[in-house]
C-alpha cells in the first residue's frame, strides 16, 4: 500500500482517478456486483465481450451470461475460495447475447465493507475463446497425427511382411539354390528391409511416447538378468566389430520398477550404439550403482566421443552426430529419443557425458521397486 | 502338425504357407476369409489356426469368436498374426482367447519354430 501511495504521489494523480481510468480503458472486462451477485456496473470492454449494453446488464445477476456448460464443480470451487480466501481465478464458459459461446479467464475478488461483511464482488475477465479454439485444434491435430502414424505403420506392415518373407525364404533356399552374387544382392535387400522395419517401429514408439501411450507394464525387474540377456543378444555384433563387452554390476542391486521389455529396448539401443561407435579392440562397459534414491545404470565406450555442443542434442529425434561415421554405423536417429521417452515414462532421467576422442557414457536412473510398488 | 492359415492377403498367405512347408513339420491348409476358414476348421480339425486380424466381411476377432462358440472348434488353439501392433490390440487379441498374438512382419524362418513350440511345449 505504501508503494502504491508513493506511486500515486509521484504521478500527481489520485488513486480513484487511476482506478477509474483503468476501469474505463482496460481491455479486460470488469464487472462489479453486490453481495447477491446483482450487477452494479460493467465497463465497455465487458459489454463488448458479452454483446450486451451496460443498461441491459446492470440489475441482472452475473450469471445472465453463463452458458450452463461450465461444470458445477467449478462454481463450487469458486464460491468456496471466495468465502474462505476472498479471491478466485478460473475459466468459465459463457454465452453472448447473440447466442455464441465464449470462454473467459476471470479473476474475482471479494470486497469487504467496514463492517466486515461482503460489500461487493469485482470480476476482471479476459476473452480466451481464440486460445481455447487453438488448444482444441492442436488436440485434434495431435489425435489425427497419432491416428495417421498408426494407420501408416499398419499399412506398411503388410507389404514389408511380403518383402521380408520372400527375401528370407529365397535366401534360405526355399525356392532353389542361390548363387553367391544373388545371395549378396538378396542380403542387401534383406538388410535394408530390416532397417525400414526398425524405422517404422521407432516412429510408432515415438508416437506412443508423445501420446503418453507407451503402455508400460511395471513390475519388479532384476536388472542383472536384463543386462545379461541383452549383452548375450549383442555379442555377435560386438564380435563382428572386435569390441569387448564387460559387465561391471555390483553384487547386490535392488530390483527396479520397470517394464522389462522396454528396459531391454533401452539397453539394446545404448549398448549397440556404444559398440557401433567403438574401434576394434576397445571395450564397452555396462555398470550400475544403487544410489539409495534410485538405481543408476551406465554404458561406457572408448569410442570417438561426442562434441560438447552436440551433447544436449543427442536425445533429439532424427539427430545424428556428424562424426563421419554415420553411413557406416547406420541407425535411424530415433533410438535415443525413444530411450528418453521410455526412461522418462518410468520416472527416471537419462543423460550423456563425453570427451571427444576418449569415449562417451550414457547413464539413466530408475526407481527401486520397493519405493514404487507395493509387494 | 496341421495348421489352418486364414489370411486374405494372397502374398502373405503364400509366404507363410511356404515358410511352414519349407520347415518340414507342417501340413498347411489355406483360407482366404474368416468364413472359409470356419468351414475348413470344422471339417479338417487342424492342430492350430493362424489367423489374420484385418480381413473384409468377417475380421479375425469375429472369426475367433465363432471358433470359440462352436464346440467342434472351440478347443483348437488360435494364434493371431496381425499388422496391428499396438499394445491394446495385442491385449485385446489375447483377452479373446488366442494363445498368442504375433505381429507382422514376421521372420519366415523363425515362425515355424515359434508355432511348433506353442503346440508342443518342451
Amino acid at each position: 500500500m505504501k508503494k502504491l501511495s508513493a506511486l500515486v504521489g509521484a504521478t500527481g494523480l489520485q488513486l480513484t482517478d487511476i482506478l477509474r481510468s483503468v476501469y474505463e480503458n482496460s481491455l479486460d472486462g470488469i464487472v462489479i456486483s453486490d453481495p447477491n451477485t446483482i450487477i452494479l456496473t460493467v465497463n465497455d470492454a465487458y459489454c463488448a465481450m458479452t454483446g450486451y449494453s451496460s443498461e441491459e446488464l446492470v440489475g441482472q445477476k452475473t450469471n445472465v451470461i453463463r452458458a450452463g456448460i461450465t461444470p458445477r464443480e467449478t462454481f463450487n470451487q469458486m464460491w468456496h475460495a471466495l468465502r474462505n480466501e476472498g479471491k478466485w481465478v478460473g475459466e468459465l464458459i459463457n454465452r453472448r447475447k447473440d447466442g455464441d459461446l465464449w470462454w473467459s479467464y476471470i479473476s474475482i475478488t471479494r470486497i469487504l465493507g467496514a463492517d466486515g461483511e461482503v460489500a461487493a464482488y469485482v470480476g476482471i475477465a479476459r476473452d480466451i475463446t481464440e486460445r481455447k479454439k487453438m488448444e482444441d485444434a492442436l488436440r485434434d491435430m495431435d489425435r489425427m497425427k497419432s491416428e495417421f502414424i498408426a494407420t501408416v505403420s499398419h499399412e506398411l506392415r503388410s507389404p514389408m511382411t511380403s518383402i521380408k518373407g520372400s527375401l528370407g525364404l529365397a535366401l534360405a533356399g526355399a525356392a532353389g539354390p542361390v548363387g553367391e552374387d544373388l545371395r549378396d544382392l538378396l542380403g542387401i535387400a534383406q538388410n535394408n528391409i530390416e532397417r525400414l522395419i526398425g524405422l517404422i517401429n521407432d516412429i510408432l514408439d515415438l508416437s506412443r511416447g508423445d501420446a503418453g501411450k507407451l503402455s508400460l507394464h511395471i513390475t519388479p525387474v532384476d536388472l542383472k538378468q536384463v543386462v545379461s540377456r541383452t549383452v548375450s543378444e549383442l555379442y555377435p555384433l560386438a564380435a563382428q566389430k572386435s569390441v569387448r563387452v564387460a559387465v561391471a554390476l555390483p553384487e547386490v542391486l535392488p530390483e527396479v520398477a520397470g517394464d522389462q521389455d522396454r528396459l531391454s529396448q533401452v539397453l539394446v539401443n545404448l549398448i549397440s550404439n556404444a559398440i557401433k561407435f567403438s574401434d576394434a579392440d576397445s571395450q564397452v562397459t555396462i555398470g550400475a550403482e544403487d544410489t539409495g534414491k534410485s538405481v543408476l545404470v551406465w554404458v561406457r565406450d572408448e569410442g570417438v566421443g561426442i562434441n560438447r555442443e552436440d551433447l544436449p542434442k543427442v536425445f533429439e529425434r532424427f539427430h545424428r552426430v556428424d562424426n563421419g561415421d554415420n553411413r557406416r554405423t547406420g541407425g535411424t536417429g530415433l533410438g535415443l529419443a525413444i530411450c528418453r521417452a521410455i526412461i522418462q515414462e518410468h520416472g527416471g532421467e537419462i543423460w550423456a557425458d563425453s570427451e571427444p576422442g576418449k569415449g562417451s557414457t550414457f547413464s539413466f536412473t530408475l526407481l527401486p521397486a520397493h519405493r514404487v510398488l507395493q509387494r | 502338425m496341421r495348421v489352418l492359415l486364414i489370411e486374405d492377403d494372397p502374398d502373405i498367405q503364400k509366404i507363410a504357407a511356404m515358410a511352414l512347408r519349407f520347415d518340414g513339420r507342417f501340413e498347411v491348409m489355406q483360407a482366404n476369409s474368416g468364413k472359409q476358414g470356419l468351414e475348413l476348421a470344422k471339417r479338417e480339425q487342424p492342430d492350430l489356426v493362424l489367423l489374420d486380424v484385418m480381413m473384409p466381411e468377417m475380421d479375425g476377432y469375429e472369426t475367433l469368436r465363432h471358433l470359440k462358440e462352436d464346440e467342434r472348434t472351440s478347443a483348437i488353439p488360435v494364434v493371431f498374426l496381425s499388422a496391428r501392433a499396438l499394445e491394446q490390440e495385442v491385449q485385446r487379441g489375447k483377452s479373446m482367447g488366442a494363445i498368442a498374438y504375433l505381429t507382422k512382419p514376421f521372420d519366415p524362418l523363425k515362425l515355424p519354430g515359434v508355432l511348433y513350440a506353442m503346440v508342443n511345449p518342451a
